[in-house]
């Protein structure tokens, strides 16, 4: 939730973006981790997965 | 005539044949129990085989999953930080225009009312204002 300084403040603008943006790493870095998962325990995906950022990816 | 020749050759055997088919009516079920028992028990052992080993995917799955969860969680900690220190060491001055208006459109979105948004916000208080009102 924004707090009303994003208005008043430049720093607390662009720190609510970098909270955004964070979240949206988190999000993407969770669905990324599931869908290796599922290909993990055999799941027959119709897509590729994102590869894992610590390079250990048996996920596609 | 033939009948009846062929009834007197069999009854002395007639207790034989009864008893054999005594005996076959009572093997029949029971045959046909053990048959059934014996398909259950293959069909549950391969069904504990099937179990077992999803299971061993699945602990290996979920392993692999919690070390990337660590991983990622450092990561985009310390990329969070980072951007944080890019920004701190900047000194603070008063948002443009344009981030004026995306500021107060998101106080909008996360509900806050016309009435609590800053006067910044409120298309009275002058041009800044009217750049953040809403449309």
């Amino acid at each position: 939730m924004p707090g009303p300084e994003i208005v008043t403040s430049a720093q607390a603008a662009a720190a609510f973006d970098v909270a955004l943006e964070s979240w949206g790493d988190r999000v993407a870095a969770a669905g990324a981790r599931i869908c290796r998962w599922a290909v993990r325990n055999d799941a027959a995906l119709p897509f590729s997965c994102p590869p894992s950022p610590a390079g250990e990816d048996d996920g596609d | 005539m033939i009948l009846k020749t062929l009834w007197e050759s069999i009854s002395g055997a007639r207790n034989a044949i009864l008893a054999s088919l005594a005996v076959a009516g009572l093997c029949l079920p029971l045959g046909y129990c053990t048959g059934f028992k014996s398909a259950s028990a293959r069909y549950a052992a391969e069904r504990a085989l099937a179990n077992a080993k999803a299971l061993e995917l699945d602990a290996h799955a979920s392993d692999q999953a919690a070390a990337e969860r660590v991983a990622d969680a450092i990561t985009i900690t310390a990329h969070e930080e980072e951007l944080l220190d890019a920004i701190s060491t900047v000194p603070d001055d008063a948002p443009d225009r344009v981030r004026v208006a995306l500021g107060c459109q998101r106080l909008r979105q996360a509900g806050t009312g016309e009435t609590d948004l800053p006067a910044i916000c409120r298309p009275e208080s002058g041009e800044r204002g009217q750049a953040g009102a809403g449309p």
